[in-house]
């Protein structure tokens, strides 16, 4: 046995001495038995009474009525998905926090195209890679640049980015709609750059609409949205937000030509759905995208039990709701985003361990390709 | 459900800290770890119940699998962020702990979810291979893949911290 190993031993079994369970544990675990029961209890007996045509309203405390949402429906016949069509060459990914371009090869090898190994930031295509908006973290500020990547050839020269806008706010997701002309943006802001917000920014104009997080700060601290995807209209943005470490996880539409409100008042789906393997265990769909410009809303069902499995499932953007499987997402890396190309053809998944300090956030499915730290990268050209 | 409740109660007192010790463990993070195990016996029900063996062996694999949840859920939401920025070491065992001791940990935690789950259960739980593998759900190949990473990380960052 060598010295690590045994230092290894040492530590965690020191560790291990230092817990001591709380006396009251047991109490907590009755506690979680019965609200399961109730929600269950609650599930049913909705669904019966919906199903014998008697309306249930559900009365919320709080905050005004909510409109309901009205995005594209999913039930309406979705445009027929095209076969054949190849990926998109260019796609953008954040490497270890850090945002680049990356191409594809016809054997979904992937290569680096432009990367800046130094910022920090994110990146939002346009179109099918057209071209590229990235932001960088402004150092010791709570702001960011945006800046625009185009031009980006197959050799892997890195063009200059043109364009630097400073936003006053630290970006952590992007997305730029189906007709090019708005961003969407997450990002912290406010003191110690704490306070989420969820922006729309006119790419023409510059203005911009803020959906602030009105919600009381609790204990548990942050809260995120993540997983921006714009609906084909343009106008509706799926995402999950997150109420960061105890809070449910689901995803949430937005209209994003109704009045601010905040980016949290948009009902939560999806928080608990059943797992098809009826083992009980309590799924969440996560991870929205719109396929492309079929108008299909497809998000992740993640179900945590004694196996983690992950699947790609249409879902109805009002009730949330999942109308149907569309794709199994195999493999043990853990499922970060899910982007579908403009074709809704082709699909990117982007999956990872996310603490792996040489490769990608990875990417599956399709011919197996280059292989960062024990990591698989590739792209889905799968056609359903 | 008095029979369910006996039974839980049974399990929970025979497994309750071992179950805990490794949750915390993985996620270096105390209250976390609480909440991770409370929620796995929340989730068994009748039929693993009445098998004792069977139930260890789901509420070790839940406990994993919720604890590399809440930590991919952790760093996504702050990817923007330096990852090893996201797990900080608990307040009472800094105090306890040799600096060795500590530099040992704070390596650990500097790996991904997987190679740290294989770690602890190797060389605390000592399971063998075979049994990390039925545990972890994985393959005896990517037990040794992850356990072998791990272990090569380990060493180059307490070796360029000497």
């Amino acid at each position: 046995m060598n010295d690590v190993e045994d230092r290894l031993r040492d530590a965690l079994s020191t560790r291990a001495h230092l817990v001591a369970p709380d006396p009251r544990a047991y109490e907590g675990v009755l506690a979680r038995r019965s609200r399961r029961r109730l929600r269950s209890w609650s599930a049913v007996t909705t669904a019966t009474l919906a199903a014998t045509g008697v309306a249930v309203i559900m009365a919320v405390s709080g905050g005004p009525a909510r409109p309901p949402v009205t995005s594209p429906p999913a039930t309406a016949p979705p445009t027929p998905v095209p076969s054949g069509v190849a990926a998109p060459e260019r796609f953008g990914a954040v490497v270890d926090g850090r945002p680049g371009v990356y191409r594809t090869d016809s054997r979904s090898n992937v290569f680096s195209v432009s990367h800046d190994g130094a910022t920090t930031g994110t990146i939002a295509a346009v179109g099918d890679g057209e071209r590229f908006y990235f932001s960088t973290s402004v150092p010791d500020s709570c702001a960011s640049h945006l800046r625009i990547i185009e031009d980006t050839d197959t050799s892997g020269t890195t063009r200059a980015p043109r364009g630097n806008p400073r936003i006053d706010a630290r970006i952590t997701e992007m997305a730029v709609s189906p007709d090019g002309q708005r961003l969407a943006y997450a990002a912290k802001t406010g003191k110690e750059c704490a306070q989420t917000v969820l922006r729309v920014r006119d790419l023409t104009t510059g203005a911009e609409r803020t959906w602030p997080d009105l919600t009381e700060p609790d204990e548990s601290g942050d809260t995120f949205a993540l997983w921006l995807s714009w609906a084909p209209d343009s106008r509706y943005l799926a995402y999950t937000a997150d109420l960061c470490c105890d809070g449910a996880q689901g995803f949430r539409v937005l209209d994003t030509d109704a009045p601010v409100t905040s980016f949290l008042d948009p009902p939560l789906r999806g928080e608990s759905v059943p797992d098809p393997a009826g083992a009980g265990t309590p799924c969440r769909l996560v991870a929205p995208a719109y396929r492309g410009t079929t108008g299909q809303l497809v998000a992740v069902r993640d179900c945590i039990g004694e196996t983690e499995t992950f699947t790609a499932v249409v879902v109805d953007p009002d009730s949330g709701d999942v109308l149907r499987d569309l794709f199994a997402i195999t493999g043990e890396a853990q499922v970060h985003r899910l982007e579908f190309d403009a074709s809704g053809a082709n699909a990117l998944v982007e999956r990872g361990d996310g603490n792996d300090p040489t490769g990608l956030d990875t990417w599956t499915g399709g011919p197996a390709a280059v292989d960062a730290g024990g990591e698989r990268i590739g792209y889905a050209g799968v056609s359903w | 459900m008095a029979r369910d409740t006996a039974g839980l109660a049974e399990l929970f007192n025979a497994h309750y800290r071992r179950l805990l010790t490794l949750a915390v463990l993985v996620t270096d993070d105390r209250a976390t770890a609480e909440d991770l195990v409370q929620e796995a016996f929340a989730r068994l029900h009748g039929r693993t119940l009445d098998d004792p063996e069977r139930a260890l062996a789901y509420l070790r694999s839940t406990v994993l699998n919720l604890s590399r949840s809440r930590l991919r859920r952790l760093r996504t939401s702050r990817k923007h962020e330096r990852p090893d920025d996201v797990l900080l070491p608990s307040a009472e065992a800094e105090v306890i702990l040799r600096d060795d001791q500590r530099a040992v940990l704070d390596a650990l935690r500097g790996l991904s979810a997987r190679q740290r789950e294989a770690l602890v259960l190797r060389y605390w739980a000592d399971m063998s291979e075979a049994e990390v593998a039925d545990t972890m759900r994985l393959s005896k190949g990517a037990v040794k893949s992850h356990t072998a990473r791990g272990m090569a990380a380990l060493r180059k960052t307490l070796e360029a911290t000497r």
